[in-house]
């Protein structure tokens, strides 16, 4: 089979079979990307509203302020062109890399929603921080307030009870919610514009 | 077709289970102070649990010989001291089926598994601990103040061990005197606080040949000599060194079970060389790991690298010159 | 060898992770719980399925030298479009799956099966040891998954099995009790199929 291994048959062959593949990834992708994109923005508007609930659009800040570096993007929910408050995208760094977050402010600048977007802490332990009964604490919590974790006892008013066995991960939430809030203070001048 | 099973190993090849009994039972009663105090500062829980290790360890060991039709050996009393070990790691507020699970991994998974007594390629009760701290961390790390828990284990409130004060770095009034981290008086795994009974043990242990001084000397040294010089914030350097090498598992690790025959070098520079390192690896952890104690892993990465540090100081034969490689 | 020892033989004499230790890194890696076991599998049952059939089809036309390089790129765009109809269809488990997806296209199974039997043998025949080879791995992925996750995790499928008051071994479900898990499960599996190979020597 020797005419067959010859460099132009080689290269022709590897041309046809990646073009063909080529092709067919296109036709697929064109099929499925708008849907993907669709599906993204359906997840964050039911995330955004989950957060802060009473508003029914948002819309990217925009201005000059400077927020601490784990704030990622802020938006502004509003009903009726009237604005109710802000939803904070915050990423603060965890035991095992970023948690991303979104959280809730009210216009009175208290936390009203959390909600854990992704996040790769350990199984069985940082997990956890996700569950209701751990992002509870953080409702209620105003601007103001500087927040800290404890490991045991009972919270007080500026105080998270940490999960168990898992305090990296749950400082790395109260940094965010943190910054979330120390953003709401900056914006605070905003509101009257 | 018959299966013809050859086993290889390095001379010396006749091995007497006698022997082996005996330098076990000197372990074990090395241990005994250890044991002492430890029911001393946190009650007769803690003998239960040494129990439970010990019965269990022995237990699967009896129980995988028999129904594998291989010789029994539990006469050697390999498994009993890994019991024995095992239990004094624990915590005293560990739930009696801690030590249990724990004897399983260490007896069948880590020694039976890869061909018994002789075989194992780390330290079985370091393993088994290893396998329990990964898998119930909060169980784990439940440590008491002495003299301050019944039988029961009810309304305990649990106590800050001095490694994780400082390694939080808050709190470091509540620090013990140095008279009670000697003695043993304060928070800690069940046989590891006193180091009073630990040098003791180890000092019977050298008196009886069982162990060389090479190794606990190079990883405690190490260890002190690198807490000294690198202490952290605002502790007095002689005061980092003392915590770091009375508290934690140090001197139950160095004397006890980085020792083990198995799992250690063969010659005199290489048991320096495994000292060093794990005192090293033990601070490393201790330091900038994420966890207040390292002596668990420093035992463990060294014990695999045992082969490692035996090929590169095989001892030279009578009157041969130094290969040049 | 007839058609249905073609698509037997993955399943169990022939299985890919047991038996011939191919998909490792995937099987240590994905099988935290059933769910991302099966999706897994499934998913690159598809693809082995698809590649099988397709190297099978062009398999006189692909020169020798080349023909590592055409299978690759064959492989790679099956990953990819089950990666995006993943994310179209069922964005639940494409997350949950993440990274491991785009993974499949270096998964030793659908490589090894390309080149030892979908290039040299009938569509059919590909077809069928794909589908074999791919439910054997599924089947694999499953069972691991299901030991992790019901001791590591205390549940199966998310449903929790156990009390609330089981404390769960959380190594299982971390890297080191996969290979623990994974390493007694071939030799459970070797251990069993040395013994039925006895027993029927015996009898013979």
């Amino acid at each position: 089979m020797q005419k067959s291994e010859k460099i132009p048959v080689l290269a022709t062959v590897l041309f046809l079979v990646t073009a063909i593949v080529a092709f067919v990834l296109a036709a697929v992708h064109s099929i499925t990307a708008p849907i993907i994109e669709k599906r993204a923005e359906e997840e964050l508007m039911l995330a955004r509203k989950a957060v802060l609930q009473e508003a029914e659009s948002f819309s990217v800040y925009e201005g000059e302020a400077s927020f601490s570096e784990e704030v990622a993007a802020v938006y502004i929910g509003e009903t009726d062109g009237k604005q109710l408050g802000y939803c904070v995208n915050v990423k603060p760094i965890g035991y095992g890399g970023e948690i991303e977050m979104l959280v809730g402010i009210t216009k009175a600048g208290k936390v009203c929603g959390v909600q854990i977007l992704s996040m790769s802490e350990t199984a069985g332990l940082g997990s956890k921080a996700q569950d209701a009964s751990f992002l509870q604490q953080y409702i209620g919590k105003m601007i103001g307030q500087t927040l800290s974790v404890i490991k045991n006892g009972k919270p007080g008013e500026d105080e998270i009870a940490a999960v168990s066995g898992a305090t990296v991960t749950s400082k790395a939430v109260t940094k965010g919610i943190q910054a979330a809030l120390d953003t709401a203070v900056l914006l605070e001048g905003e509101w009257a514009k | 077709m018959t299966v013809f099973k050859v086993s290889v190993s390095s001379s010396p090849h006749i091995r007497h289970n006698d022997t082996t009994s005996r330098i076990m039972l000197d372990v074990l009663i090395a241990l005994v102070p250890a044991l002492f105090c430890g029911i001393l500062f946190f009650g007769l829980r803690a003998l239960l649990l040494v129990f439970v290790s010990v019965a269990s360890c022995v237990g699967f060991e009896y129980l995988w010989q028999k129904m594998l039709g291989k010789k029994v050996t539990t006469g050697d009393l390999t498994a009993t001291v890994t019991g024995v070990l095992l239990g004094l790691n624990l915590p005293v507020t560990a739930p009696w089926w801690l030590p249990v699970i724990g004897a399983f991994f260490a007896i069948i998974i880590v020694k039976q598994m890869f061909g018994g007594v002789g075989f194992n390629f780390v330290n079985p009760a370091m393993a088994g601990r290893a396998f329990l701290l990964a898998s119930w961390p909060v169980l784990m790390t439940a440590f008491v103040a002495p003299f301050t828990t019944g039988f029961a284990m009810t309304d305990v409130v649990t106590t800050a061990t001095p490694l994780s004060i400082i390694k939080s770095g808050e709190g470091l009034e509540q620090l013990p005197k140095t008279l009670q981290m000697f003695l043993g008086s304060y928070s800690g795994c069940i046989g590891e606080t006193s180091a009073l009974a630990l040098l003791l043990g180890g000092l019977y242990l050298l008196l009886r040949r069982v162990i060389t001084p090479h190794i606990p000397v190079a990883f405690v040294g190490t260890v002190a000599v690198l807490s000294f010089l690198f202490t952290r914030g605002s502790m007095s350097a002689v005061d980092g060194l003392t915590y770091q090498v009375l508290g934690g598992g140090l001197l139950l690790g160095a004397i006890f079970m980085a020792t083990d025959y198995v799992t250690s070098p063969m010659t005199a520079k290489g048991q320096l060389i495994m000292g060093i390192g794990c005192g090293l690896v033990t601070f490393l952890i201790r330091r900038f790991g994420g966890y207040p104690e390292g002596v668990t892993y420093g035992i463990l990465l060294m014990n695999i690298a045992t082969p490692l540090i035996d090929s590169w100081c095989r001892p030279k034969c009578f009157s041969a010159r130094a290969k040049r490689r | 060898m007839s058609a249905w020892k073609e698509f037997s033989k993955g399943l169990l004499k022939e299985n890919p992770t047991f038996v011939q230790l191919l998909g490792m890194c995937p099987t240590l890696a994905v099988t935290t719980s059933v769910s991302n076991g099966l999706g897994m599998g499934l998913s690159a049952t598809a693809v082995l399925i698809g590649s099988n059939i397709v190297i099978s089809l062009i398999r006189k036309w692909i020169p020798n030298k080349i023909r590592i390089a055409s299978y690759i790129v064959v492989i790679a765009g099956f990953v990819s479009v089950i990666e995006m109809l993943l994310k179209a269809y069922a964005p639940a488990v494409s997350r949950s799956l993440g990274l491991f997806i785009p993974l499949i296209v270096v998964n030793c199974i659908i490589l090894a099966r390309a080149e030892a039997f979908a290039s040299r043998n009938t569509v059919c025949a590909s077809a069928l040891d794909g589908l074999g080879m791919g439910l054997g791995f599924t089947f694999a992925l499953t069972v691991i998954s299901a030991v992790r996750e019901l001791l590591g995790a205390g549940t199966i499928l998310g449903v929790p099995v156990f009390g609330a008051s089981f404390m769960p071994a959380t190594m299982l479900i971390l890297p080191p009790g996969a290979f623990i898990v994974l390493g007694l499960m071939i030799g459970l599996i070797q251990w069993m199929m040395q013994k039925r190979k006895e027993r029927m020597h015996h009898d013979n």
